[in-house]
């Protein structure tokens, strides 16, 4: 992990014994790199965990993490400015800088970085979980991280917007195999992903 | 798993590069649900998967070192979307030229008409009132009043088949009359 560790929203809080130690992790802008950029961007595990928290979905997410069964991890930047996140394993990652969003030109939306920063973190989270391989799996990625967003299930014109755009991004979906026998369990919801019936 | 061949990268980069379809590789998650060109590259983003692995790292910074090396050879091509994407005011400009009714419009070919219906559904329950095709760029230009009233133009690219290239949005209170008004 990179950048400062800060524990500014939560003095009290203690690892709990036998368990990896959860990072206060405060980021602040890299201001050299980013010009445009004349605020300082400064979130807290504990705010960005907050955000997560909004939804049984990233609740499901932040609990995994802190029993273990994932890492939720944060890097303050990356050297491709297009990179949101990624998962290696059981273990995500959010670029917190490539999640920012602008209000207006070089106007950072403090609160809006801050909810796309917990979306890209329970889309990671989710693909850490083990959900993945498959379209439909990644078709559920996306619907979970939609579901948590947006506090719905999204409609069938929604999902066909998703496998849209899926298609649009190329072999990196388009060359999985449509479904794999496996599931998994996400907050007391059993997500399948069933071979298909022959 | 992917294999990762460096060779392999080099030589799809050369490839893609003669077939005016050069990209910039990722190992990650991108934005997938937006356009496909993604401000200060030269080329369209592509993510090669999004499980992050030593391999597939390493097919990404072989084949963008590659691209690299031919922009430095011989600059950044006329092809490259960089080049042929028009920024906002330019695009206003090129609308007032010349438009035609968004009902008009027909998609040339299959990818065209899907990048179009992925379009159609970032405009919600409103709809392009004209469109224009800009043959020297090979783009078209969707413009028209989002609910808000503030104006949107998106930009399709259609020099290989057809993708969603880019898209502006111009608030009224900035921009108190659009071409698309008369």
């Amino acid at each position: 992990m990179s950048g400062e560790s800060q524990n500014t929203a939560n003095t009290n809080e203690v690892p709990v014994p036998g368990s990896r130690p959860r990072m206060d992790f405060s980021v602040r802008n890299a201001a050299q790199t980013h010009a445009y950029l004349d605020s300082t961007l400064h979130f807290t595990t504990a705010e960005i965990v907050a955000e997560m928290n909004r939804s049984p979905i990233g609740q499901a997410i932040v609990d995994a993490a802190n029993q273990d069964i994932i890492d939720i991890d944060w890097l303050a930047f990356h050297y491709d400015p297009t990179l949101k996140g990624y998962h290696v394993g059981g273990r995500g990652v959010t670029v917190i800088e490539n999640n920012v969003e602008f209000s207006s030109p070089g106007v950072v939306d403090t609160a809006s970085t801050l909810r796309e920063i917990g979306n890209t973190a329970v889309h990671e989270g989710l693909h850490a979980l083990g959900i993945g391989g498959s379209w439909e799996a990644e078709l559920w990625v996306r619907r979970l991280t939609f579901e948590h967003d947006i506090g719905r299930v999204p409609t069938p014109i929604e999902v066909t917007v998703m496998e849209a755009d899926m298609r649009a991004a190329g072999p990196i979906y388009t060359s999985l195999p449509q479904r794999v026998g496996r599931s998994v369990t996400l907050g007391g919801r059993t997500i399948n992903f069933l071979m298909r019936a022959r | 798993m992917m294999t990762v061949n460096t060779a392999q990268a080099s030589q799809q980069a050369l490839l893609d590069w003669e077939n005016q379809s050069a990209l910039h590789l990722v190992n990650g998650t991108i934005g997938f649900e937006l356009p496909r060109y993604h401000w200060g590259q030269i080329f369209y983003t592509q993510s090669i998967a999004e499980e992050l692995s030593p391999q597939t790292e390493l097919y990404c910074r072989t084949y963008n070192l590659t691209i690299h090396s031919l922009l430095k050879k011989h600059g950044v091509p006329a092809w490259a979307p960089v080049k042929r994407l028009p920024d906002a005011m330019g695009c206003l400009t090129r609308i007032a030229q010349q438009s035609l009714p968004y009902p008009e419009y027909r998609p040339a070919s299959p990818q065209e008409e899907e990048a179009r219906d992925r379009i159609l559904s970032r405009w919600g329950s409103s709809r392009p009132l004209v469109w224009s095709r800009l043959h020297d760029s090979a783009l078209l230009l969707f413009g028209g009043d989002l609910a808000d009233r503030s104006g949107r133009i998106d930009v399709l690219d259609y020099l290989k088949g057809g993708c969603w290239m880019a898209f502006y949005l111009y608030p009224r209170v900035e921009f108190p009359s659009f071409p698309w008004d008369k």
